[in-house]
This record gives structure tokens, C-alpha cells and sequence, in this order.
């Protein structure tokens, strides 16, 4: 049987080509419009040759398959679990850059400032005015009928008291900071899951007629990165392309539908305490990463820790010096008096007694009431050898110094490990941005073949068109 | 793997950003001298060199301490050089005045020497120091002993001021604490033999049950057991005498004895006010068995002054050795924290201009490769 081809299928294999190859040219411009997108992927266009109205074993051209989005669910999942122990530690670096530039004494001043240290106005941190107050004492015992050197004692405890406020001050702030912080956050990751619902909502293949959505699920994946990288994601993927977002353990994001969490804030012992809580009463969220993890780390562990020990310090030293100042005598025979006040024994209130405050005579330096015995003001300068601290392990010097070394170590422990945590993201990153990433020589290539492609399929058409004018006119 | 733009620019950005960040570490570093910045930049270190300054301060003022308690033994020692010198020359007129050859009114001028004397032994007592005595004890603020003086002004006798005890002390190193000053009651109270007498010496020509008796009333006393050749105090004779009760009286020997040598050691107990009285009122009643007496208790006194001032010799010795060793310690020190903390200058530099070659080289690579792709060339 002869074959008998007919024009029009000519005509309808070009004009498929034509929308095939437009089809290529439209997503390679889409892939160039968004080169630079965050959190774009690539769409690939998939042809396959056409089979419906096939004659004679010939079928009818291109058609377009699918336009695929390419991208690396794996390292996607990789990425999130990253971000969680990345935003971690980033917050705990900046948490502890800042409450090492409370403690950071003159340290890098050269070792010329040890010799100067007793003419430096200010800028002493705890070590330099304890040793400057401890010293005030010995001078005392050299001069024990001084009214100078009495003087000179105050104004080093003046020094000492000072900068202990200061230091628990500061730490006050950094932590108001931290608090301020967690809403602050906990405000975005509301919003991120506001936005995710309201993508849920929109997202349902069977609003495109059974197409995968591919861009509002690149901005899906987009929130989905910064709120991990905000606290512990974990999402459920269903069949109809919605998702659920569990926070914490718990299902915040459900359909269109988004819970939120909120902030609870106390006040234990007259600082705030700022504590992050499941929705409905669910009780405290057990945040397992992200920022948040890292911040009320910071505001419930680190802080308090420090400011406890500075407090201990402080309660160690006026126990200290008042126990041996009572059974001391002043120069007019006062004795049973306190130095410090013995009801403030905190970093934030630690005071100068009232007595000593109103009348110098009543520094106490002799043990046996005569104005030129010294073994009191001896005495209270060798606290400073004492082990006062830790049930008499420990001097105060010891534990300071120790403090300060702990804080280093912990800086810097979070230094490397937001470092190292940033390199591993950018790793995973650049694996991602290899599958899904727009390289405009791919694509300019890709122009190339499909202008080329369209050029051609328009040529067959007006070829065919040239030949039915000629069968025409027979 | 396909390489995208992104990736290209994502890794020039972040190699940039660290090359950045390591050479404004090297920029502070020289700025400031030090290697240690901030306590995270070694936190091992940090321990250590707040260690070492704590140190060196405390260093610095022992220092101080020293100084001004070598103030202290200087100024006793002078004071008692000048006595010394006295009773020397006081000794010398005790001689002629015990000499046969000169009578009672050549004594009396002697005599008025001697008053001379004692007046200069007592302002040599009331020596001061920016104000404080410092042959008072603790009780700086007033004169250790003064006169009482008869109706032609003459010294009578001199008693004491409260308790010229005390020591005074200055710490000089870790829990190396001395004495700087010279109590009055070293120098100018009772000195001598000891102030008792050896147990043998009183049961010496006692029957055996009074020996007896009296060697276990001094057990009682002290509470130990004793023997021949233990010193019983003039408290404990005194206070067996005081205890002796009519249930076991002490035999009249006992107590004759005890009586004894508690004279015996009064008679023996001296010290510079009451030897140079002793002296002056011998010589104003012409009596040179007197005047021959108070030669043992003139020698016993300048024994005395001297054995003090070799004492106080030997600890300023002890502060200058002291000083010099701190002295030393505090240069090891500040080498070792200079070690520590400070900064390698040549090699920061170094590194710093490696640093900036690769940050500019980064810089142009990244200027020459990123622009460029096909878009260019179609």
C-alpha cells in the first residue's frame, strides 16, 4: 500500500517543534532571569517526541514532558541539619565574644603595665583592683597610725566594690541583650511559620491541574533553611506536596494552619528569666537547635554561672575582711566593726559598712588596741593567700584567674566550632548549588541549541507552506 | 560537578572574608604588642600571665615593706650605737670614781656627769620615727618610760609608760613576716642572769625530804616533771611561797632558800636607767664599795645593747638579701610573661605581608574569572 503523507501532518510536526522549542527557550529565560535567586532551581526542560496522531509510524514532533526542577533533595535534608548546629554555635560565638569583652583585663597591655598597674586610673579589671586593695592593707600595717593610709584603704575598697558592680552590670546587659534576643527571634520563626502555612495553603498539586509547583516550592525550601537555621525543624512531607513543620517535637505548621510560639517571661531573684513555650499549654519547648538553642543557653546556663560566681567572690571577700576587721581595733579603740556591710554580699550590691564610711578612725588595724600594732592590717592582707573559695580549696585569685581561663575557653570553642560548622555549610552548599544552580554558559549554550532548533523547525514550516502554494496552483 | 557563577563568587567571598579576618589579627597583634588580645585568643595563657602580674605587684610592694622596715632597724640600731657609746664612757668614770684617789666632792662632779647620762639615755629611749616612738612597743603614740624627778629636777627614778612589749612587724615575702622594731622592754627593762635559778643551786645543802617537797612543788607549779637541772623561775618561787599551805607547809629550809634566790636574782637584774642611778647615787654618797658594785651591772648592759644590735644587723641583712632575690624574681618574671605574651614582631610582619599578597592575589584572580562566560561570545 503506497504511503501517503500528508501536508498538514508536516505543518502540525512544525508547529509542535516550534512550541517544544519555545518551551526550552522560555525556561532556559527563566533560568538567566533568576541566576542570582537565592534558593532558585534550575528548571531542565524534558522533551519527548510526540505520539498522538502518528501516521504511518511517524509521529508528530516534540512535546514538552515535564519541566523538571533539579534538585538535590539530599543535600537539602543535609543542609538543615547543619544550619541547626551552625546558628547554634553563631549565636553562642557572639553571646561569648561579648561576655569575654566584660572580663577582658588590660591583658595585652605588655608586661611593662605590671610595674605601672598601681598608677593606672581605670581600666583595672577584678584581679588588678583586688591586688591594689590587698596592698592598701599592707601599707596600713606599715603606717598602722595613719589617717592617710586608712584613707588610702577605703578609696582601693571605693575601687573594688566599684568594679564589681560594673562587672555584674555589664553582664546585666549582655543578658537583657540575650532576652531581648530570644523574642526577637521567636517573633521571625512565627513569621517564617505564618509564611510556610500560607504556602501550604497555595501549594496543592491539585491547584495546577496536577504540575508541580516548582517555584513556590523553592521558596518553600528557602524559609525552611532560615528557620532551621533559627531552632530544631523537622518537616513531613505529604502526597498532596503539602508539608508539616514539627518545632521542637511538636506540629506547628499544619495545612494552612500555624501555631506559634510564645515567650514567657519571670523574674527569679529580681533578674528576668525569659523561657520559650509550646503553644496551648504545651509546657516548656525543648529546643534541640538553631540560634534559639544557642541564646537561652546562653541566658539560663553561661550567664547566670558567671554572675555567680562573681557573687561568690564578693561574699567571700567581705566574710573575709569582716571577720578579721571585727576583732581588730581602730585608732580610738572602736573594734566589733565591719568593713564591708555584712548584708550585701552579692557583686551587684557589695558596699562599704556605713561605719567605716562615716568616720576613718574606725578601720581597724591592731589586734592589741595599741595604735602602733599592725598584725590586723597584716592579717587581712594575707587573705589574699587564703583559700576562701570553694570550701577552702581555693584562693580568690585561683578562682578568678580560673574563671577568666574558662571564659576564654569557651569563646573560643565557639569561635572554632561556628567556624568549622561554616565551612562544612558552605560545602554543602556549593554540592547543592552544583545540582541546582544556574551557569549562564549552560544556559547560554542552551539558547544556542533551542534558537537554532526553532530556527529550523520555522523553516520546515514555511518550506511545507511553499509547497502547498505550489500544489495549489496546479 | 557542575561549577555554577554562584559557587565561584560564594567561595571567592569567603575565602576573601578570612584572609580579611587573619590580617586584621596580625594588624592588632603589632598595634598592641601582644599576642594576647582577648581571653579567647589563649585562654591557657591567660591563666598564666594573670598569675605572673599578680606577682610581680605583690613583688612591688614587699618592696615597699622592706624599705620601710629597714627604715625602722636602721634608726634602732643608730639609737642604740649611741648608747652603747655611752655606757662606755659611763663604765670609764665608774672606774675613777671607784678609784681611792679621788674624794667626795670630785665624786660629786662625777656624779653630775652621770646625771647627764641619764637624761640622754632617756631621750635616746624616746627616739621617733616620722612621729611614731619606736621603743614603745605597739604603743607608739607615747613615750615608753618617763622621770620622776625630785624638788632640784633630778632624776628620782624612771618607771614605765604601759607595756613597751610589742613587736612590730612588716611581711616581706610570702608569709615571711619580721620584726623591725626593738622592744623597749629588750633594751631598757630587766635583763641579767636569767631571772631564776637552777634547781640544783636551791636543793643544794637541803635535807632529802625537803628536797623533796620543794622539787615537787615546783612539778605542781609547772605542771611537768622537772629536774636538777631545770630553771625555776622568780614567778614560781614566788607563787610556792604564795601556795604554801598549813597542810603540808614548806619546812622553814625550804622556804629560807626560796627567800634566798629570789634575792639573789633581784640582786642580779639590772638594766641601763637603774644601773647608771645606782651608779650616780653610790657616787653622791661617796660610797665606792657601790660604785665597785655597779661595774658587773654596766658590762651587763652593754652585753645587752650589743647582742641587740647584732640581732637587729642580722635582719637587715635578712631584708637586703631578701630585696636582692626579689629584685631578681621580678626581672625573671617579666621575661617570662614579655615571653608570653608578647608579640614576634618579625614574624607577624612576615606573616601579615604573605596574608596581604594572597588576599590581593585572590582579589585580581577573582576580578579576571568571574565575569567572564559564554554570554561574551554568542
Amino acid at each position: 500500500m503506497p504511503i501517503r503523507s500528508s501536508a498538514n501532518h508536516g505543518i502540525e510536526i512544525g508547529r509542535r517543534a516550534l512550541h517544544a522549542q519555545q518551551a526550552g527557550l522560555n525556561a532556559t529565560g527563566h533560568n538567566i532571569a533568576n541566576a542570582n535567586t537565592p534558593g532558585f532551581s534550575r528548571r531542565a526542560v524534558v522533551l519527548e517526541n510526540a505520539i498522538t496522531g502518528a501516521q504511518n509510524g511517524l509521529g508528530t514532533g516534540a512535546d514538552v514532558a515535564s519541566i523538571q526542577r533539579q534538585r538535590s533533595t539530599f543535600d537539602d535534608a543535609q543542609m538543615r541539619v547543619q544550619q541547626q548546629v551552625l546558628g547554634r554555635w553563631q549565636a553562642l560565638e557572639k553571646g561569648m565574644a561579648s561576655i569575654e569583652g566584660v572580663f577582658n583585663e588590660p591583658v595585652g597591655a605588655g608586661a611593662g603595665e605590671a610595674g605601672t598597674v598601681f598608677n593606672e586610673p581605670s581600666g583595672l579589671g577584678i584581679s588588678g583592683s583586688l591586688s591594689r586593695f590587698w596592698n592598701a592593707w599592707q601599707d596600713l600595717a606599715n603606717m598602722p597610725e595613719s589617717g592617710a593610709a586608712r584613707a588610702a584603704v577605703r578609696q582601693e575598697a571605693d575601687f573594688l566594690v566599684n568594679t564589681m558592680h560594673q562587672y555584674d552590670d555589664k553582664l546585666s546587659d549582655i543578658k537583657d541583650q540575650i532576652d531581648q534576643s530570644i523574642i526577637d527571634q521567636i517573633e521571625e520563626v512565627n513569621g517564617l511559620l505564618d509564611q510556610l502555612a500560607e504556602l501550604n495553603d497555595q501549594l496543592p498539586e491539585a491547584n495546577f491541574g496536577g504540575i508541580e509547583a516548582a517555584d513556590l516550592k523553592d521558596r518553600r525550601d528557602l524559609l525552611i533553611d532560615q528557620l532551621s537555621n533559627r531552632i530544631d525543624v523537622s518537616l513531613v512531607e505529604h502526597d498532596n506536596g503539602q508539608l508539616s513543620v514539627l518545632v521542637s517535637g511538636r506540629h506547628l505548621v499544619e495545612g494552612n494552619r500555624a501555631l506559634h510560639l510564645e515567650v514567657r517571661q519571670s523574674s527569679e531573684d529580681g533578674s528576668s528569666f525569659i523561657q520559650v513555650m509550646l503553644p496551648d499549654g504545651g509546657g516548656i519547648a525543648p529546643i534541640g537547635g538553631g540560634q534559639l538553642l544557642g541564646l537561652t543557653e546562653l541566658a539560663h546556663e553561661n550567664i547566670p554561672d558567671f554572675v555567680d560566681r562573681i557573687d561568690q567572690m564578693a561574699s567571700a571577700i567581705v566574710e573575709g575582711v569582716n571577720s578579721l576587721h571585727r576583732s581588730g581595733f581602730g585608732l580610738e579603740g572602736s573594734t566589733g566593726v565591719n568593713f564591708f556591710d555584712s548584708e550585701k554580699l552579692a557583686a551587684s550590691n557589695i558596699a562599704i559598712s556605713d561605719a567605716v564610711l562615716s568616720d576613718l578612725n574606725s578601720i581597724a588595724a591592731s589586734v592589741d588596741g595599741n595604735s602602733g600594732d599592725n598584725e590586723l592590717a597584716l592579717s587581712i592582707s594575707s587573705l589574699r593567700n587564703n583559700s576562701l573559695m570553694r570550701e577552702g580549696t581555693q584562693t580568690i585569685e585561683g578562682f578568678h584567674n580560673e574563671m577568666l581561663g574558662e571564659v576564654g575557653a569557651k569563646s573560643r570553642e565557639a569561635q572554632t566550632m561556628a567556624e568549622n560548622n561554616r565551612l562544612f555549610a558552605d560545602q554543602i552548599e556549593n554540592r547543592r548549588q552544583g545540582i541546582q544552580g544556574v551557569s549562564l554558559n549552560d544556559e547560554a549554550s542552551q539558547l544556542v541549541l533551542y534558537q537554532r532548533a526553532y530556527q529550523a523547525a520555522a523553516r520546515t514550516v514555511s518550506i511545507i507552506d511553499d509547497l502547498m502554494e505550489v500544489a495549489i496552483n496546479i | 560537578m557542575r561549577v555554577t557563577s554562584r559557587m565561584a563568587v560564594n567561595t571567592l567571598i569567603n575565602n576573601l572574608d578570612r584572609s580579611y579576618g587573619r590580617m586584621t589579627q596580625y594588624q592588632t597583634q603589632l598595634s598592641s604588642g601582644s599576642r594576647i588580645n582577648r581571653l579567647s585568643d589563649d585562654p591557657a595563657a591567660v591563666e598564666r600571665t594573670l598569675a605572673l602580674r599578680s606577682e610581680l605587684r605583690n613583688i612591688e610592694q614587699f618592696g615597699r615593706n622592706i624599705s620601710d622596715g629597714k627604715g625602722w632597724l636602721e634608726v634602732s640600731e643608730a639609737a642604740l650605737d649611741e648608747m652603747e657609746t655611752l655606757f662606755v664612757e659611763a663604765t670609764g668614770l665608774a672606774v675613777q670614781g671607784a678609784s681611792s684617789t679621788y674624794n667626795a666632792s670630785q665624786r660629786i662632779t662625777i656624779a653630775d656627769q652621770i646625771d647627764q647620762f641619764i637624761e640622754q639615755a632617756l631621750s635616746l629611749s624616746e627616739t621617733q620615727i616620722r612621729g611614731q616612738h619606736i621603743f614603745s612597743g605597739t604603743q607608739t603614740n607615747q613615750t615608753p618610760y618617763s622621770a620622776q624627778r625630785d624638788e632640784t629636777g633630778r632624776i628620782v627614778e624612771i618607771v614605765a609608760n604601759g607595756n613597751a612589749s610589742g613587736s612590730i612587724e612588716r611581711q616581706i615575702g610570702e608569709g615571711v613576716i619580721v620584726q623591725v622594731n626593738v622592744p623597749g622592754a629588750e633594751v631598757f627593762e630587766s635583763m641579767g642572769a636569767s631571772g631564776g635559778a637552777l634547781l640544783s643551786t636551791l636543793l643544794s645543802g637541803l635535807e632529802a625530804a625537803d628536797a623533796q617537797a620543794l622539787t615537787a612543788a615546783f612539778a605542781d607549779e609547772t605542771g611537768q616533771d622537772v629536774d636538777d637541772q631545770d630553771i625555776i623561775g622568780v614567778d614560781n618561787m614566788n607563787s610556792i611561797l604564795t601556795n604554801d599551805t598549813t597542810d603540808s607547809p614548806l619546812s622553814d629550809a625550804v622556804i629560807s632558800k626560796l627567800e634566798d634566790g629570789i634575792e639573789a636574782v633581784e640582786k642580779s637584774q639590772t638594766n641601763p636607767f637603774s644601773a647608771l642611778l645606782d651608779l650616780r647615787d653610790a657616787l653622791r654618797e661617796d660610797d665606792i664599795v657601790g660604785v665597785r658594785g655597779t661595774f658587773s651591772k654596766l658590762s651587763t648592759v652593754r652585753e645587752n645593747l650589743s647582742s641587740t644590735r647584732g640581732l637587729i644587723g642580722a635582719r637587715v641583712n635578712r631584708m637586703q638579701t631578701t630585696q636582692h632575690v626579689l629584685d631578681r624574681v621580678a626581672v625573671e618574671m617579666t621575661s617570662v610573661l614579655t615571653e608570653d605574651e608578647g608579640v614576634d614582631l618579625s614574624a607577624t610582619i612576615v606573616n601579615l605581608t604573605q596574608e596581604q599578597d594572597v588576599f590581593q592575589a585572590a582579589l585580581a584572580s577573582g576580578g579576571t574569572i568571574i565575569p567572564q562566560s559564554l554570554m561574551d561570545f554568542i
